[in-house]
């Protein structure tokens, strides 16, 4: 299975910081087989196994940011946070 | 970041970030000067992830900031399995990482806006890296 980052971010895809996080993976990633998603903090969605905190606070929900850095941090998955 | 490792490592359990105007210890405060549209120089801690990422002892980045660790806090950078991995000018912390970790790094400016197709930015590339790693 490819491996799949999870940007969890509230901006908007208008927003540049979105647009520049976005892009930013993309380059990082060339031409290399990894799925991105960019999902708001109070959804109720499955996460990737490696996550960026997108810049933008207040998040919607802090309490589910939180949550998923100390899943990062306990379990030993890749983090990046902006 | 900075509020979980507070809450969660350091056993403050009413931290906050001072953005939410929540009741508890504002661990991350408003900036005594915003860097909101800055561009800062940062200093990497020799020795640290970061370090090794950029391949140099300082670059000039971009940021969109206009909240960092509050000073009486500091400590907490470097504490708990946290280290400080850049500074800027002042001393203020910047970035922390966690050595032990395979990549757990957090940064208080913003790497993406200066990355390039041409040059990505020596963060995200390391970042991908761990994640294929």
């Amino acid at each position: 299975m490819r491996p799949r980052i999870t940007v969890l971010m509230d901006l908007p895809e208008s927003n540049a910081p979105h647009r520049a996080t976005v892009a930013a993976l993309a380059h990082a990633i060339g031409s290399r087989r990894v799925d991105v998603d960019v999902v708001p903090t109070d959804a109720d969605v499955v996460l990737g196994a490696s996550v960026v905190i997108g810049p933008g606070s207040p998040y919607r929900d802090p309490e589910r940011a939180e949550e998923v850095i100390r899943s990062a941090r306990e379990l030993g998955l890749p983090l990046v946070g902006t | 970041m900075l509020v979980e490792h507070a809450r969660n490592v350091m056993g403050i359990a009413d931290a906050t970030h001072a953005e939410y105007g929540r009741p508890g210890t504002a661990v991350v405060t408003a900036l005594a000067c915003s860097l909101v549209d800055a561009e800062i120089e940062v200093m990497f801690t020799p020795g640290s992830r970061l370090a090794a990422c950029y391949g140099r002892a300082s670059a000039l980045e971009r940021t969109t900031c206009s909240y960092g660790l509050e000073p009486a806090f500091g400590h907490l950078a470097s504490e708990g399995g946290l280290s400080v991995a850049a500074t800027a000018a002042a001393g203020d912390v910047r970035a922390v990482e966690r050595p032990d970790h395979p990549f757990f790094v957090a940064t208080l400016y913003q790497p993406q806006l200066s990355s390039t197709r041409e040059r990505p930015h020596p963060i995200w590339t390391a970042f991908v890296d761990a994640v294929l790693a």
